[in-house]
């Protein structure tokens, strides 16, 4: 994995961050505790003179991890966070307690509405999941939280979505050319505060955070920030490698390509 | 490392993803085990492997059901590390193609040099858009060199043709290169080609790190210019904004535009630390010793240099990708302002770069247009000031196209 | 008044997850000899019956990693039930079981 040049980085989150408040002051982020969102309001902060200016919203399910409502308690009182914790919903019929599934969706929307938020940052990275290749600095959802990437609007230079278009909210993406190893060479130059479950204790580690049910640790000695970053630079490629290739992936980059991309 | 942006440019089977996939494995920016991969998905599949299914497999990791917006590959070389970035060459994809495109720094085209491929309007077309867009470093790759004989006359065929557009649209002849490859065989992209001794520049990798690294000295000695996003309340007045060219210095005078007047720096904060100055692309947080009032979002704060135009007429030159329709608005530098008229005083064909005489906005050509806007703004000739001298135009609402501004 | 023995507390918890008692046993955690937790999900489960999460229970440990105790991983409230890790906080996950 390539880091990239933490300046530029930090420029461009800068300023998409004070775009966000900026245009939108009705404007909220979701923070999981985890190390991206953390170091977004870090960021946040660096943009606001210390400051994070926005409400933070963690959607709760109530089974998250202990050391992670101890985190989150510690760090809501050192920078003075504007916490809003409203209780994941829960309804048999959906996801259940699953920390991903439509009860947070649920909860998100209700809590979107009743502080009539029409702003959401939210920390995802380009290099994450496929589909968020596609994502947006500033993306708009509709009034369902539906993201329509077929017909998003252009955004080129330093111009990004200024209106809604439909009634729902925009989604603001300041990290999304960050790698994975850029986040923990940030966190390491400014000592962002972070969760104890990414170091190693009694041979395992947690490299991203959930809830409890659906977070899985990996087996690791890494104890301290250097590690990670020595971790991801060598162990990352093999542990992609490793993934099972099979004929419909093939395929479907084949008709890929039919239509024009590479 | 820094990262460098790369647009990819070209007809789809002219070669690009065979181009990086060589790329990655040459400069092994792709273990082993991946390559390896590739070749057995090959074998499964029962067809021969070729250096571009080392990027199947990045893009099936990326992509699976759903049509692609970009793709992205990374590779590291000496110092630099470039972004590859292909774009959708769908031309009712534009909109996506803008947005990836914008934000490289080089371009790199692919053309084939088989008789049947070739040069094309959609090659051409690209081009004029990375010009648009600010892209000032192009690479030209003329692929399929093996398919040709490594013809010298079949290299300079192309080069001729495409070298004369490429000029006519603007790009400066320090900026760009040709280069005959055969991306299949490796030859000339990081070493020198046995087969076209002819050739007598650099591999690809090299004239792609040598544009790279070509600093844009003249923004960092050019005046100071800082866009302004908006006013933050902090206990006291804040601004914040971006370095554009220049340093802001604390005790410096500025001139804040559109207003006019005039305000003393007291104290500068990038990314979060107080600082006695800031440079080029820095985030900046000012604040003056006196309070400045009025709307600052959209301001520039400048200091020496002949000050930004005060206009709200502006020559342009705008790509058309949507509906030219009523209310006509366009974003530049953060203000959104109505325009009272647009006047097309001819269409300009994106293939070929000349003027015809239609008087229309046909979506994926260009026109010129004189625009007046509801009021004034601070504006620069793109070619001096990028940032302050282009448009995003919308159409009632909709994406109409991109502008920059002529003298 | 002497803090509950852990035991005694869990075995309320079974009985009744009350918000009083999540809070007592949030008081014995906190200082007590329990350093290390453990939550075990009903097998398979997605989580998405309430049932599941009524079977699903967090183990404690001393900091010997001895178990001492289980204890239930819910809260009642007025609409149902909801997770309650949240009354472990202090405890540290135990990644050797």
């Amino acid at each position: 994995m390539i880091s990239q040049d933490l300046k530029s980085l930090e420029e461009k989150s800068i300023y998409v961050i004070r775009e966000a408040k900026i245009k939108f002051p009705k404007i909220a982020a979701l923070w999981s505790m985890g190390k991206d969102s953390t170091a977004m309001l870090a960021l946040a902060r660096k943009a606001f003179l210390g400051k994070v200016p926005f409400p933070v919203i963690h959607i709760d399910n109530g089974i998250d991890f202990p050391e992670t409502y101890k985190f989150r308690e510690e760090l809501a009182k050192k920078w003075k966070l504007d916490l809003i914790v409203p209780k994941s919903e829960i309804k048999p019929e959906l996801s259940g307690f699953a920390c991903c599934g439509a009860n947070k969706t649920v909860a998100l929307k209700k809590v979107m509405k009743s502080y009539g938020f029409d702003a959401l940052i939210v920390s995802i990275r380009r290099d994450e999941h496929g589909i968020r290749a596609k994502e947006r600095y500033m993306s708009p959802r509709d009034k369902n939280f539906k993201w329509d990437y077929k017909d998003q609007p252009a955004e080129l230079w330093d111009d990004y979505s200024s209106k809604l278009d439909t009634k729902g909210h925009i989604r603001v993406h300041p990290l999304l050319d960050w790698n994975e190893i850029d986040i923990w060479n940030f966190i390491k130059k400014e000592k962002v505060p972070m969760n104890p479950l990414y170091f190693a204790r009694d041979g395992h580690r947690y490299r991203s955070l959930g809830c409890l049910h659906c977070t899985v640790p990996l087996k690791s000695k890494v104890k301290d920030i250097n590690g990670i970053i020595r971790e991801l630079e060598t162990t990352k490629i093999e542990e992609r490698s490793g993934r099972e290739q099979d004929k419909e992936k093939a395929y479907v980059m084949q008709k890929l390509r039919a239509l024009g991309y590479m | 490392m820094i990262i460098k942006n790369i647009t990819l440019l070209g007809h789809k089977d002219h070669g690009k993803s065979t181009l990086i996939g060589n790329l990655l494995i040459q400069t092994k920016s792709v273990t082993p085990a991946r390559i390896n991969e590739a070749k057995k998905t090959s074998k499964k599949l029962g067809r021969q492997f070729e250096p571009g299914y080392i990027l199947d497999s990045f893009s099936e990791e990326r992509e699976q059901e759903m049509t692609i917006d970009t793709t992205r590959a990374e590779m590291a070389y000496k110092d630099l590390a470039f972004a590859f970035i292909d774009v959708p060459g769908h031309e009712e994809l534009i909109k996506n193609m803008i947005s990836g495109a914008s934000y490289a720094e080089i371009a790199l085209l692919m053309v084939s040099a088989k008789k049947e491929e070739g040069i094309k309007d959609q090659t051409k077309r690209h081009l004029f858009i990375a010009k648009m867009l600010g892209i000032n470093k192009l690479i030209i790759a003329v692929n399929k060199m093996d398919l040709v004989g490594y013809s010298e006359d079949r290299f300079n065929q192309i080069r001729k043709e495409l070298g004369g557009f490429i000029a006519k649209i603007g790009f400066k002849a320090s900026n760009f290169y040709f280069v005959p490859v055969s991306a299949y065989n490796a030859d000339n992209l990081i070493k020198k080609s046995g087969d076209m001794s002819w050739y007598k520049g650099k591999p690809l990798v090299e004239l792609l790190y040598e544009q790279a690294k070509m600093e844009d000295k003249r923004k960092s000695t050019a005046p100071l210019r800082i866009v302004i996003q908006g006013a933050i309340e902090s206990g006291r007045q804040t601004v914040v904004g971006k370095v554009i060219s220049g340093r802001v210095k604390t005790g410096s005078m500025v001139s804040i535009l559109p207003f006019g007047y005039k305000a003393r720096i007291e104290s500068i904060v990038v990314k979060g630390k107080k600082a006695k100055s800031a440079g080029l692309s820095d985030d900046v947080a000012l604040t003056f010793e006196s309070r400045v009032s009025g709307n600052l979002r959209g301001t520039v704060v400048a200091e020496g240099g002949e000050a930004p135009k005060l206009t709200d007429k502006i020559n342009s030159l705008i790509f058309v990708t949507g509906g030219i329709k009523k209310p006509l608005k366009l974003r530049i530098n953060g203000n959104e302002v109505k325009c009272k008229a647009l006047e097309i005083a001819e269409q300009v064909d994106t293939t070929t770069g000349d003027a015809n005489e239609k008087k229309g906005a046909e979506v994926l050509n260009a026109v010129r247009a004189r625009i007046v806007l509801e009021k004034k703004v601070p504006i620069e000739d793109f070619d001096e000031v990028k940032e302050l001298g282009r448009f995003v135009l919308y159409g009632n609402n909709k994406f109409a196209g991109i502008g920059i501004i002529s003298p | 008044m002497a803090k509950p023995k852990i035991e005694e507390i869990a075995e309320k918890l079974w009985k009744d997850q009350s918000e009083d008692n999540w809070k007592i046993l949030a008081d014995v955690v906190k200082g007590g000899n329990i350093k290390y937790y453990k939550v075990f999900f009903e097998k398979k489960s997605k989580l998405n019956k309430i049932e599941d999460l009524r079977k699903s229970y967090a183990e404690l440990y001393d900091r010997k990693y001895r178990s001492i105790v289980k204890v239930p991983i819910f809260k009642k409230d007025k609409r149902g039930i909801e997770g309650a890790t949240i009354y472990l906080k202090g405890l540290m996950i135990n990644n050797r079981v």
